[in-house]
């Protein structure tokens, strides 16, 4: 029993950041049918930071804030240098590009930083713990899971009530007839990679201070399943990314408990195994074109 | 060639799309106050020229001019904010937004408080737009989805207001309700470009015509001088001139 | 077209054996007056060539990418090493293999079907996923299944030596090895993509309603070609493994998806873009190489490229598909390219003589 709640709030904590990256990539994708495989790196180039402003000193308030403005920065250049010239170009045109992007970060971080992982400081509190009827809960598991749910809050609030958050749903919905609106096509554009550059940014911190180290591919797990996570709850709805990424959280989670120690480091083969199940039954998620059709935040 | 008093002057407008001619050579001109009408069977490079108009189809050739500002390279977004509005066709409203959101993209560029104003303007001359307020878009009937994408398009106060095909497939008493809104905003002053099929309801509308066919003007003048013999002439592409 | 004319696939033949005629005139070359360095490159080349027409196949049909493929030329790979390699090398290397597998040493061909069989097995197991899926879903299922295969061999230690490197495969892969399977492959993939079945397929990818309004079935047309394509690529890994002598599972990862699915998305739709980018991405990475290197004799593993070229690749990737965004040779097969480049050629000579008579 104390086991199973342990295992829950892992699964909780996990669920987080995989919702966090998987709404990251929904939002670029629901706007502008951009898959973007460099995701992935947006979270890299945070944990780069992270480890070398802490590695200098910096306090961790201000590390955090470099790390998250980093990979808004990184969005804005990608989406400046690489996407911006794309954007009538053919889906899978994107997607090559989007990967090839990916390839090419990953090979700076690797001509900048090398090979070997780079250990980041993180401040001791974020191993610090309580103990509950006998459990012991880290702190740093429920501020990831408060932290994620303040944010899905925050973000359902800007789409719902501000008028670019309205832009970037209609956008989603029928990109020229918000043009019609004589919303600007590139304050869209912007709008949605700062939005998806600071949830990577996000999902970065969280996940590097449970990984607490950084290599030029640290960012190729995560994006891999934030994306399936997307696939699996239905490929450009927000709802639906942030379904699949408790769902895969859970079903990794669930696998490690049930199955014998033999089995874990196949764990990631059995957990996108099921998803395959999953969309051998349903094609297009979990939601499938329902969902997407009617109810995008 | 601009005349003194024309909101919007199109000189030598061309559209294609690849190889396809959709408007070939249009000149156009609308004065400010006016309501004109551009006829034409299905496929006479109608919806063309509005979007041509806007930015949204591809000008290969021409000039426009509006409100003394040359618009012909300027992108979709600037030339809605320089005071122009279209309502496209089959009104293309955000079916999964609630009307109210809806109206507030139709005013994008103006502050909260602004918006209220003008919303609460248009909501006794549309009361559809109060009433319905908090529902989806999509789930409202075909007239009533008009009405609310005139007034999204309303919002922005435009000086110019594009029409196109509000008719198209609604029932024929909801086609006087819409005829009856473009005749009380033509009493307010509002100039508008409306394309139509309903030749007729259009006419009886309008101050002036242009009848377009196989994307070349084929007919143009007041819409008194034009009856159902030149109309017909004009629709098979025999040129004339009113 | 080819469906109006009865033989469809003379058509087909043609275009091989101009493809096939090109590529022995390049192996010709190098042969006669390349270094053993060119001669590497050559066969690298060669064997991706393979892979990458296997991988159109699919791709190029379908309108869908696949990033799985790799893992069947994984599995080809290490199906055909496992059967093949000394059994005295097994012995130390994974001595708790299964005798049938340890005690094994058969010769280049049945191990090489081996393999291909396995891969096959698994393509049609799973098959009917993928050929459901599309656009970007499509991508990060098939991703998703390279690295479920990447995960169960670099895992698999009694099996594969888990993430350490499998040596001691006997280097059976030679030149006359590759230009035969490659001449294999080649026909193999023009009279697939010609067939009815490909010729419906291509037709759906440009409308799908279209197509299927005309009786085409999207998902056995798919799959029929997702299991082709498994097959061409397992060839290609066998090939591979066999040439190298040692194989991993990191050769087999992300980086290998990167070149195979760049070669096919550069080149254009057809099996000729295939070919095509497959030369563009090899003389490429072979420039920034020896730009990089001066001349040395750099290595022909394509997954140990230094950070430095790849960048630079990645990124004249990202400059092909924003100047060319179709691909080299768009969707034209090689007879296809010919053809209009005389018709082409034909009117201006005409308007010419025109111009003198008057």
């Amino acid at each position: 029993m104390q086991l199973a709640f342990q295992q829950f709030i892992n699964a909780l904590s996990l669920g987080s950041i995989y919702a966090l990256v998987a709404l990251g990539v929904a939002i670029l994708f629901s706007i502008l049918r951009l898959a973007n495989f460099a995701h992935g790196e947006l979270m890299t180039t945070a944990g780069f930071t992270l480890y070398m402003t802490l590695a200098s000193g910096w306090n961790w308030v201000l590390a955090v804030i470099a790390a998250i403005a980093a990979s808004v920065v990184a969005a804005l250049i990608l989406e400046r240098v690489a996407y911006r010239r794309l954007r009538n170009a053919q889906p899978l045109t994107l997607l090559m590009t989007s990967f090839a992007v990916s390839v090419a970060l990953q090979s700076i971080f690797l001509l900048t930083f090398g090979a070997r992982p780079k250990g980041i400081e993180l401040p001791a509190f974020v191993d610090a713990s309580f103990r509950i009827g006998g459990m012991r809960v880290q702190w740093l598991d429920i501020a990831i899971i408060l932290i994620t749910a303040a944010i899905v809050f925050g973000l359902t609030l800007f789409l719902r009530k501000t008028v670019i958050g309205l832009a970037l749903r209609s956008a989603a919905d029928d990109f020229q007839t918000t043009r019609l609106m004589g919303v600007k096509a590139n304050a869209l554009f912007v709008g949605a990679f700062v939005l998806s550059g600071m949830l990577a940014g996000i999902a970065a911190l969280f996940y590097f201070a449970t990984v607490p180290n950084v290599v030029p591919s640290s960012g190729f797990e995560p994006m891999l399943k934030g994306f399936i996570a997307c696939v699996i709850g239905g490929l450009g709805s927000l709802p639906a990314a942030i379904v699949g990424g408790f769902l895969l959280a859970f079903l990794e989670v669930g696998s490690d408990a049930l199955l014998s120690d033999n089995f874990s480091p196949y764990l990631d083969a059995i957990v996108f195994l099921i998803a395959i199940v999953i969309l051998r039954w349903r094609p297009g998620g979990i939601f499938g074109v329902r969902l997407t059709a009617e109810q995008r935040v | 060639m601009a005349t003194q008093g024309a909101i919007l002057s199109i000189a030598g407008l061309s559209v294609s799309y690849g190889t396809v001619h959709a408007v070939r050579q249009l000149d156009m001109e609308i004065s400010e106050g006016e309501t004109v009408v551009l006829l034409g069977a299905n496929g006479a490079g109608k919806s063309s020229t509005l979007n041509a108009i806007v930015g949204l189809a591809p000008r290969s050739g021409g000039r426009l001019v509006f409100a003394g500002e040359d618009i012909t390279r300027k992108p979709t977004e600037a030339i809605i904010r320089s005071g122009l509005a279209l309502v496209p066709e089959g009104r293309r409203l955000f079916s999964n937004m609630t009307v109210r959101e809806n109206l507030r993209l139709g005013a994008a560029a103006l502050s909260t408080a602004e918006f209220d104003r003008e919303r609460q303007a248009l909501e006794d001359m549309f009361p559809i737009t109060r009433r319905r307020a908090h529902e989806q878009a999509g789930l409202l009937s075909g007239g009533e989805q008009q009405q609310v994408a005139i007034a999204r398009a309303l919002l922005a106060r435009p000086k110019l207001l594009l029409l196109d095909e509000p008719s198209l497939g609604l029932a024929p008493i909801i086609v006087n309700t819409i005829f009856e809104i473009i005749a009380e905003l033509k009493r307010r002053k509002v100039t508008i470009l409306l394309v139509e099929q309903n030749a007729e309801r259009a006419l009886s509308i309008a101050d002036r015509a242009y009848v377009l066919a196989q994307g070349r003007l084929e007919l143009s003048g007041a819409a008194g001088s034009i009856n159902a013999t030149t109309l017909e002439k004009a629709y098979l592409g025999e040129r004339e001139h009113a | 077209m080819s469906m109006l004319s009865g033989k469809w696939w003379k058509q087909s033949l043609v275009g091989s054996a101009l493809l096939l005629a090109i590529l022995l005139a390049i192996v010709a070359i190098v042969a006669l007056a390349g270094s053993t360095t060119d001669m590497r490159i050559l066969m690298v080349f060669l064997i991706n060539v393979i892979a990458a027409i296997s991988l159109q196949t699919y791709a190029g049909n379908s309108g869908n990418i696949s990033f799985g493929h790799v893992g069947f030329m994984a599995l080809g790979a290490y199906g055909s090493a496992l059967f093949t390699a000394d059994p005295a090398i097994k012995a130390i290397g994974i001595p708790d293999a299964p005798a049938f597998i340890r005690e094994a040493q058969i010769s280049f061909l049945p191990a090489m079907l081996i393999g291909t069989v396995i891969a096959v097995a698994v393509a049609a197991a799973i098959g009917r996923v993928f050929v459901r899926l599309s656009g970007a879903a499509a991508a990060v299922a098939t991703l998703g299944f390279m690295v479920i295969v990447y995960t169960l061999l670099s895992n698999a230690e009694q099996l594969t030596r888990g993430s350490k490197a499998f040596s001691g495969i006997p280097e059976y892969t030679t030149l006359g090895w590759c230009v035969a399977l490659l001449a294999l492959t080649i026909v193999v993939a023009r009279l697939l993509r010609d067939s009815n079945t490909g010729l419906g397929l291509r037709a759906c990818a440009d409308d799908p309603i279209a197509g299927q309004a005309a009786g085409v079935d999207i998902l056995n047309s798919r799959y029929v070609m997702w299991v082709a394509s498994a097959a061409g690529a397992a060839i290609a890994g066998a090939l591979y493994a066999h040439y190298i002598g040692a194989i991993l599972p990191k050769a087999f990862h992300f980086e290998l998806t990167f070149v195979l699915v760049t070669m096919v998305i550069v080149g254009g739709r057809s099996i000729t873009g295939a070919v095509a980018g497959a030369a563009l991405i090899t003389i490429l990475t072979e420039v920034l190489r020896r730009l990089e290197n001066g001349f040395s004799i750099g290595s022909i593993n394509l997954s140990e490229a230094p950070g430095l070229t790849t960048a630079v690749l990645a990124l004249m990737i990202v400059a092909t598909l924003t100047i060319r965004p179709q691909g080299l040779v768009s969707r034209w097969e090689i007879e296809e390219l010919l053809q209009r480049w005389q018709l082409r050629q034909k009117p201006q000579a005409s308007a010419r003589t025109e111009e003198n008579h008057a």
